[in-house]
């Protein structure tokens, strides 16, 4: 060690703090060093100096202890009842309390922005109609029944039972394809229904087919529970859906070319000439034309609502496996334990990813939070 | 028999753990050890009882408050004196007051100097001095020279004390040496620096 070195070191020689080899090379050079001894010197004068004005300073208040512990009692008050549910929160380290702060709200933020329906999807499967028809629709209106289809079109009724549609699909997993579709053929059969298409296909591993049936309406619910004995049954599906509208539009509409059909048989009888009465004729047969295009199309949805229709998917069974052996299991659980592994790194990623996109709104309140918490503390 | 220092730093760990779990009897036991030393200490700095007074109970508050957080990686005085020059640091940046008014000196002189235990005059002049020559020092290189000759800690700890490396704690120690010495020289109480 240098002169310099250990001139440096002389004030914690003199207090006696030094490491033994500090020491000893610090003592060496104080006896071998006149400038050294004399600096030594000079120090010992200083400390026993300071010691002295140190030990003659006035005392302080003995009393004051119960200030000290008052205000204690304040801070320990402060956690502890100013703030029931966030004490652990104040006994943070000031830069720890706004990390914890913004985590917290950046998680309320995300949680909020997950539970808000942003956008509201609309609903699908069952609707429940509550639109109004006309009752009588099918006899062309004179103009008295015109007049009574109107009052009656002004009826607003429940309509869920005769205006919706209801359709059907189901999967069933069977032994043998043939033997199904002749039993389901004779169940149907029972429940009133009619066959309107099978499709039989072989596909690798086995045959699959499909039959589509219409219901009665009324035995929809028993063909469908009818049909679970023909198979496994692996998945359902029934849809309602709702033609009110287009029956009430339907009828609207055929009110509406009743009366054109009326005005123009009026004219037609008034017309005086050849080409006026011609004129009348042709306009007549457009509207009767429009009239039966309407009838069909009420016809067709009442149809639609009397009768249900019925698609049923029927796939062979494979054959049962033998029991796995222990390789068998320990690839089974690797697999698994892959699939495992995959979908927690993508959630862990995908959760990261989600916190990236609020680093920048963390890192302002994080530091308005340091902000505050300094401004506080001063 | 006086503690060892190990044993002293090992009692006073000890009181902290207690005091993390709210025991009033070990805060008490802490601050008598410490009233004292931080008040004296904090006198150099504000050179008025009263905020000294308030300092060092701002100190012991703030130990039974972060008592929870100590570790023990440095020695228990060194925590807390760490605590207390940085409140003296910040007292003085408030105050804004960095000049030493001579009136200011007698808070750190007994009050009356006859009930000193060395009451002659010659000696009262002499502490008067030296706490001038102190007062005239930055607080930085003050805090450096009570923590080594007065508090007796060795300049590792006072690195961490000051929070700063070790070899600006021996700058700071060489320039307040040199001004120290050369203000009681020219008041005849030590040699001469040549």
């Amino acid at each position: 060690m240098s002169h310099g070195q250990l001139s440096e070191l002389m004030p914690w020689y003199v207090n006696g703090t030094l490491a033994i080899g500090e020491r000893q090379a610090s003592a060496l050079e104080s006896a071998s060093c006149d400038a050294c001894a004399a600096d030594l010197d000079d120090l010992s004068r200083i400390q026993a100096a300071l010691i002295d004005l140190h030990g003659v300073a006035p005392e302080p208040d003995p009393s004051s202890f119960a200030k000290a512990l008052a205000a204690a009692d304040a801070e320990e008050d402060r956690r502890r009842l100013g703030h029931p549910w966030f004490g652990w929160w104040w006994s943070l380290a000031p830069l720890r309390r706004a990390v914890v702060t913004s985590v917290a709200i950046a998680a309320i933020v995300g949680a909020a922005a997950l539970a808000i329906p942003w956008h509201q999807q609309p609903e699908t499967g069952v609707t429940v109609a509550t639109a109004a028809i006309p009752v009588e629709l099918e006899n062309a209106p004179s103009d008295a029944s015109a007049s009574r289809a109107q009052q009656r079109s002004n009826r607003v009724v429940a309509v869920t039972d005769q205006t919706s549609v209801r359709s059907g699909e189901m999967h069933l997993s069977v032994a043998d394809v043939a033997p199904a579709l002749t039993s389901i053929v004779a169940l149907e059969r029972d429940a009133g229904a009619s066959v309107t298409a099978v499709d039989v296909r072989d596909v690798d591993g086995g045959r699959v087919a499909q039959i589509r049936l219409v219901v009665p309406r009324a035995r929809f619910d028993a063909a469908v529970a009818a049909l679970g004995s023909a198979g496994e049954e692996t998945a359902r599906d029934v849809a309602v859906a709702d033609v009110g509208p287009q029956l009430v539009r339907a009828g609207a509409a055929l009110l509406t070319l009743g009366r054109t059909e009326n005005d123009e048989s009026a004219i037609a009888k008034r017309a005086t000439t050849v080409d006026d009465m011609l004129a009348a004729e042709r306009a007549l047969d457009v509207t009767r034309s429009r009239i039966e295009d309407e009838r069909a199309t009420v016809r067709s949805l009442r149809s639609q609502v009397a009768f249900a229709s019925l698609t049923i998917d029927l796939v062979e069974q494979a054959p049962v496996a033998a029991d796995p052996t222990a390789g068998q299991r320990i690839a089974s659980s690797w697999s698994s334990a892959l699939l495992a592994m995959e979908s927690a790194s993508v959630a862990v990623a995908s959760a990261a990813v989600w916190l990236a996109a609020f680093i920048p709104y963390i890192a302002v309140i994080g530091l308005l939070g340091f902000l505050i918490v300094l401004r506080l503390r001063r | 028999m006086p503690l060892s220092a190990d044993d002293t730093a090992a009692l006073e760990g000890h009181w902290i753990g207690l005091i993390a779990r709210g025991d009033r009897g070990a805060f008490e036991r802490l601050y008598r050890s410490y009233q004292s030393p931080l008040f004296k200490y904090f006198l150099h700095f504000v050179h008025s009882a009263a905020v000294a007074e308030e300092l060092a109970d701002d100190v012991m508050v703030e130990v039974w408050r972060g008592a929870g957080r100590y570790r023990g990686r440095s020695k228990p005085s060194v925590w807390i004196f760490g605590i207390a020059y940085h409140k003296a640091i910040d007292a003085l940046r408030r105050r804004r007051a960095p000049l030493v008014e001579l009136r200011s000196i007698e808070s750190v002189l007994p009050a009356d100097p006859r009930a000193a235990p060395d009451a002659s005059v010659e000696r009262d002049v002499m502490r008067r001095d030296l706490a001038l020559a102190l007062a005239t020092l930055s607080p930085e290189h003050r805090a450096v020279v009570l923590l080594t000759f007065v508090h007796g800690y060795a300049y590792q700890e006072i690195s961490q004390i000051v929070g700063c490396p070790v070899n600006t704690v021996k700058t700071r120690m060489f320039h307040a040496k040199r001004h120290l010495k050369q203000a009681l020289a020219t008041r005849g109480y030590l040699r001469e620096i040549s």
